[in-house]
């Protein structure tokens, strides 16, 4: 190896193997790649109606627009005019009829974006408007159903109901999201010959970003490369959206036969994309004098905009997050999709998990207040239990359960109790300023649900100068996924990260791959990175005898005595006998070894059988909590939050650097859906905050100076990569304890007597709106 | 009149020449625009294009007044026409140290950035890494709230920011010179070199763009040409480009008149250049005005304080004003200028109604005259805002009260933002007010009458019920606080 690269270390961990680029700006993002010659920029017309009969797009106009050199409407696609993840059902560009203000009814490529931008406003567009469904109560009153309901059932659930000693029942909402990566949605598409296309693509999914665009070309997949290196940003945000841009992209540069350089740009990326869904949820609780719960029925109701996308999926994921970290005997949960006049929702980190956790934490608190107790005595006494009331509603049993471990830790490092004293106190004597405290439970189910995505795959390479590249399935996005898969396989085969490289995720190198979501990077990459290492390990054993045999004459070397360690291979029976990795790599090309291996793995022992609602739908649980304090100013509704205390179970972590970056970062991207982050719609379909001076995500004076953050120590998993746990998205719903603090402090306002109707998220204006309701 | 139609800056050190004619590069095109398409450098990230995110923030020196030291500031690339950057030093990322993959070569903020692992997708990065240079730059304590502030422009979605303020107390704990510091006579000098006190005038690409260097260069401009649009940090006008893609014809930008930043006071009263930009305003002011400190130190972000203007936030009218309440309820004048002369009027004339201003088609705002409150005076001024920093208000309100020994209302003022299509008084409240007993009974009331006086809007902000009630909460809310003040 000609030169040592250095990965810089710091708390004794790898930093995030970007992050001397990071700071200077080197790291090479798509839009900052050089143009290619002739490129085109694209931008794409946009229905100005929710709901309507296409009845005539006109591009004559804006066809002599400067500059223009393409334009494309839905006739001119070679191919299927369809850019549905799962279920067919999304158009790539409208042809007959528009479903959401903001839907593509034609794309534009010029010399430069601005031309484009002027060329689509000349579009002519004559549609007949329809009254828009725009919220779920109106989806329901039109019964526009979007797929069958689901259910997931256990016990006796009417039956026990009615001998149970309290009832308790209301209705919950939650807002949607916007994922508000930094980076917008973009990709330049690159035509080549034979219907080849080239994709630099914005996609937590490269396997079905070429697909789509394969479709809508009308070509087949090996035609069409996605290549990936990093996203600025994602979480959920670019898992389906990101074909969008891509399938429109490359209609562009296969028309135009150049490359093409579709960026959306912030306004546009927030108008037109999919955000997290909204639910509303009504639910029924039983329970008995002490709080133990005896019967839960819950009806999410999730707004999937106009199209299906992964709503299933999702909804799926709250059914099976319904019940939290509570075993409860009775239950019945039920799941509906709502169609409406809005973009389809899309994933967003926790994917459904936290719209369904919120209903059955808000209504625990609600029988604290109503029982007159603290909270955590309620949520104690239902947890999990770890060899008795440890099965799931689904059947699966909650192996390894950490609840217990995790709660006494927390209640102690918080100092929960004295702070609730001193709350109280607080609260008594503050008539306009209110204090609230809450501690949130998460037990967070890793795998995908569809079980057969559970796969990925690895292609790992030495280069006869020992230099190493890794190529994996798995997309950077920030979360340090590379940084870990560097650290994976050097582990594995005994070198230093310093000869490694990872590489770009590109489709020509692992095909067919999942997306990069469901928080299980690591694990599914990280087993296909050591697969592949294993498989090369195994060659350079086997060749060892003979290499090192004519280094060290008259020695008997047995390729089981063989080990790879600190770059240097060795008879581990014989201390003098070694090669360094170097020399010994050179030498194994120069003997013929196969030094190239594809990896592969898939999650063993998971499946879920829908129609009845039972399985085994995750590898295992991690489990995680947090405590938060705020303060809230009644007049004006302005919440603070003063301290979050947050403990994750990441299992033996990889980096627990990037680990706790994962959680906090999770946790104030919660706090934003909590808190700050409304969406609200005119009555025409118009999204009022579709920028960021009306869109609010958190600033850094939103989180609180106290913010502890501990990963569970000494807890392995089992049968995971280097016995780790996924980290991405269970913290993500953590922020809901300050949600509930905020309750706890609007319930403050009347001793506590009123059950406060707060929403989420909380925002000033639904905080006052809700203490003026209490009155 | 002599003119010139190039600019001369220096990038990260670097002497650059931009003839816009020659080149063919539109004159208003933003500095982050040329960066990444003109001088491919493509660290300057843009993430919003609307000086929102602070993913394009950049820094800008000069030398201060004494012409011996470099003044940073952190900026929003993308709403900064290049012009504005004449003669001046433009910083990025990449002009920090000479690119490296050995961490003890980085500059000291980035460094920490390293090593406390505070970048994850790394999109927002640089934009902070230049904020943080700017604040490792501040000659002053840098405690949390002051590094609050300075990143409160910069979002990032991935981190948490809880590494990026550890990073930042990291860098800022131990601050010796740095590259910047080392070069800084030399920086001076070739600073000192490009100044030419020359009018800016350049016709391209449709665009007449004409950046006077007098105050008499500009008078005889603006006379001349009424039709073009007056910028200075330009914040919100860059808006019609970078957001709306909008052609803008004609601009005089008159950033770089000196008589516009002049600031003076005395015990009674501020009299702030129009062209004075906020930050330096409230840098200006903090002691002697804590209530408008207050709402400066919410006002945008730093990088936009450090570009925008008060002329510039008065002449925009807006329904929000931001800083008007406050000086209306001070009785604020402004001066106005132009050609033939000037005239001063109270600013309760001077907005006309919703973004109509008095200002006639050959002026310009060159001072605000803000009476500053007596000591038996009380003054406050609130925001109500979704989210604390970075945000337009939903509401706000300014108030100013005079009560005498027996405790009785002698004077009031109170102008509220966002209840109405201009910054309103509240005049109801007022009368009732006058002469009754500033007590909780009386300001009940006045609450019952101040919640049925406005009709405001429900907008992408909030509802209208909850600006008649956060109105009447904040009425409540100076109530509080005189009492608390007073006891």
């Amino acid at each position: 190896m000609k030169k040592q690269y250095q990965y810089t270390h710091s708390h004794n961990e790898p930093v995030h193997d970007s992050s001397l680029k990071h700071v200077q700006g080197t790291t090479i993002y798509f839009d900052d790649m050089p143009a290619i010659e002739g490129e085109l920029h694209a931008c794409v017309v946009t229905s100005p109606v929710a709901k309507g009969k296409i009845k005539n797009i006109d591009i004559s106009a804006a066809e002599k627009m400067p500059g223009v050199q393409c334009i494309i409407t839905a006739k001119d696609i070679p191919g299927d005019n369809q850019m549905g993840a799962v279920f067919h059902d999304e158009p790539c560009i409208a042809s007959q009829r528009v479903d959401f203000m903001g839907q593509t009814l034609a794309i534009v490529a010029a010399n430069s974006l601005e031309e484009a931008i002027r060329a689509a406003a000349a579009v002519k567009m004559d549609i007949e408007p329809e009254p828009p469904i725009l919220s779920i109560e109106e989806a329901i009153n039109q019964n526009a159903v979007l797929q069958p309901q689901r259910k997931i059932e256990r016990g006796n659930v009417d039956q026990v109901f009615a001998q149970c000693k309290h009832v308790l029942s209301g209705r919950f909402r939650s807002g949607g999201q916007e994922h508000w990566y930094l980076e917008t949605q973009i990709c330049i598409a690159v035509p080549g010959e034979d219907d080849e296309m080239t994709c630099y693509c914005s996609t937590q999914h490269p396997s079905e970003s070429q697909a789509i665009v394969a479709e809508v070309l009308g070509t087949d997949r090996n035609r069409i490369v996605v290549e990936t290196r990093r996203l600025g940003g994602a979480f959920g945000g670019k898992e389906t959206s990101g074909n969008h841009v891509a399938a429109w992209a490359a209609l562009l540069a296969a028309k135009s036969r150049k490359a093409v350089r579709l960026r959306l740009t912030r306004d546009t990326d927030q108008a037109i994309t999919g955000k997290r869904h909204r639910f509303m949820s009504d639910w029924k609780i039983g329970f008995d004098e002490n709080g133990a719960i005896q019967a839960y029925e819950v009806v999410l109701n999730a707004d999937a905009g106009y199209a299906s996308d992964l709503t299933m999926a999702i909804l799926e994921r709250a059914m099976l997050h319904a019940e939290n970290a509570y075993f409860i005997p009775h239950i019945r949960i039920v799941g509906n999709s709502w169609k409406t006049n809005l973009p389809s929702n899309v994933a967003f980190r926790g994917f459904g998990q936290p719209q369904g956790m919120a209903v059955i934490e808000n209504a625990i608190d609600q029988i604290a207040r109503f029982l007159k107790k603290e909270p955590n005595n309620i949520r104690l006494l239902n947890f999990y239990g770890s060899n008795e009331r440890n099965t799931a509603p689904y059947g699966a049993e909650i192996e390894n359960n950490r609840l217990d471990s995790v709660y006494s830790k927390i209640v102690n490092s918080s100092d929960y109790h004295a702070r609730r004293k001193k709350i109280d106190e607080f609260n008594n004597q503050s008539k306009y300023i209110k204090r609230g405290l809450a501690l949130t439970p998460v037990k967070f189910g890793i795998s995908f649900t569809t079980a057969f995505l559970n796969q990925a795959g690895a292609l790992v390479h030495i280069y006869s100068d020992g230099s190493i590249q890794v190529n994996h399935g798995g997309i950077e996005m920030g979360q340090g996924l590379n940084t870990k898969m560097l650290q994976v396989a050097a582990e594995e085969l005994g070198v230093n990260v310093e000869r490694i490289k990872v590489t770009a995720t590109n489709t020509s190198k692992i095909p067919n791959t999942s997306a990069t979501a469901a928080s299980s990077g690591t694990d599914l990459n990280g087993m296909a990175v050591k697969n592949a290492i294993d498989q090369l390990k195994e060659r350079l054993k086997n060749v060892a005898p003979e290499i090192l045999g004519e280094m060290f004459p008259n020695k008997t070397i047995l390729a089981t005595n063989i080990v790879v360690e600190n770059d240097m291979v060795s008879d581990a029976s014989q201390p003098s006998i070694s090669c360094n990795f170097d020399e010994f790599v050179a030498k194994a090309y120069l003997k013929q070894t196969h030094l190239s291996a594809a990896g592969f793995y898939r999650t063993p022992d998971i499946w879920f059988d829908r129609p009845n609602g039972v399985g085994k739908p995750f590898h295992y649980y991690a489990f995680a909590m947090s405590v938060s304090e705020v303060e809230v100013n009644i007049l004006t509704g302005r919440a603070k939050l003063l301290r979050a205390d947050l403990i994750e179970d990441a299992g033996q972590s990889i980096n627990s650097m990037i680990d706790k970056g994962q959680v906090i970062g999770g946790f104030v991207q919660g706090l934003g859906w909590v808190t700050t982050e409304d969406l609200k719609w005119n009555k025409d379909g118009k999204l009022l905050n579709a920028s960021p001076d009306t869109y609010k995500i958190p600033t850094i004076t939103d989180i609180p100076v106290e913010l502890n953050i501990e990963l569970l120590e000494n807890a392995p998993n089992h049968n995971t990569i280097r016995r780790s746990k996924a980290v991405g998205e269970p913290p993500f719903p953590l922020a809901i304890s300050a949600w509930l603090a905020i309750k706890d402090a609007v319930s403050a306002v009347y001793d506590h007597q009123i059950e406060p109707p707060l929403s989420i998220p909380a925002t000033n204006e639904e905080i006052v709106i809700c203490i003026a309701k209490m009155k | 009149m002599k003119t010139k139609n190039s600019i001369s800056f220096l990038l990260n050190g670097e002497a650059v020449h931009i003839d816009f004619a020659l080149q063919n590069i539109k004159p208003s095109t933003t500095v982050l625009n040329w960066l990444r398409n003109y001088a491919h450098h493509t660290e300057t990230k843009e993430g919003c294009a609307e000086g929102d995110c602070g993913a394009c923030t950049v820094v800008v020196a000069q030398p201060d007044k004494s012409s011996q030291k470099l003044i940073y500031k952190a900026v929003n690339s993308c709403l900064l026409f290049l012009p504005s950057i004449d003669g001046k030093l433009l910083i990025t990322s990449r002009g920090l140290a000479p690119e490296t993959d050995n961490v003890n070569i980085l500059h000291p903020v980035q460094k920490a950035i390293v090593d406390e692992h505070a970048s994850q997708c790394g999109f927002c990065t640089p934009g902070f890494v230049m904020s943080l240079f700017a604040l490792y730059h501040k000659s002053i304590d840098a405690d949390d709230n002051e590094i609050n502030n300075a990143l409160a422009g910069n979002l990032c979605r991935c981190t948490g920011y809880d590494s990026i303020r550890k990073a930042a107390k990291v860098a800022l704990n131990d601050r010796n010179p740095d590259r910047f510091d080392q070069l800084e006579h030399d920086l001076l000098k070739s600073l000192d070199a490009l100044q030419q006190n020359t009018m800016f005038d350049a016709d391209c690409q449709n665009q007449r763009y004409l950046k006077p260097a007098t105050i008499n260069e500009a008078l005889a401009a603006r006379a001349a040409w009424p039709e073009a649009l007056v910028v200075n940090g330009s914040t919100d006008a860059a808006l019609q480009q970078s957001k709306h893609f909008k052609h803008i014809p004609f601009i005089l930008d008159i950033s770089g008149i000196n008589e516009f930043k002049n600031f003076n006071k005395n015990g009674f009263q501020i009299e702030a250049g129009a062209g004075l930009s906020l930050e330096d305003l409230r840098l200006e002011i903090v002691d002697a005005f804590p209530a408008l400190n207050d709402i400066l130190s919410v006002f945008a972000s730093r990088q936009i304080r450090n570009a925008a203007t008060l002329g510039g936030n008065l002449g925009s009218a807006s329904p929000i004003g931001d800083t008007t309440p406050l000086l209306l309820a001070c009785n604020a004048s402004v001066k106005l200028i132009s050609i033939s002369g000037s005239r001063t009027m109270p600013l309760s004339e001077f907005i006309t109604g919703y973004r109509q201003t008095a200002l006639q088609k050959d002026e310009f705002i060159e001072t605000v005259f803000i009476p500053l409150p007596a000591a038996d005076e009380k003054v406050k001024m609130y925001k109500v805002s979704k989210r604390h920093d970075m945000d337009i208000s939903t509401v706000s309100a300014a108030f100013r009260l005079k009560i005498n020994l027996e405790n009785k209302v002698e004077n009031f003022a109170a102008f509220y933002g966002g209840m109405a299509a201009t910054t309103i008084e509240a005049n109801e409240t007022k009368s009732f007010l006058l002469a009754k007993q500033w007590s909780q009974t009386t300001i009940e009331e006045a609450m019952s009458i101040l919640i049925g006086e406005f009709n405001p809007i429900s907008d992408a902000r909030s509802g209208a019920e909850f600006r008649n009630i956060a109105a009447a909460n904040l009425l409540q809310q100076f109530f509080n606080d005189t009492q608390s003040e007073m006891s």
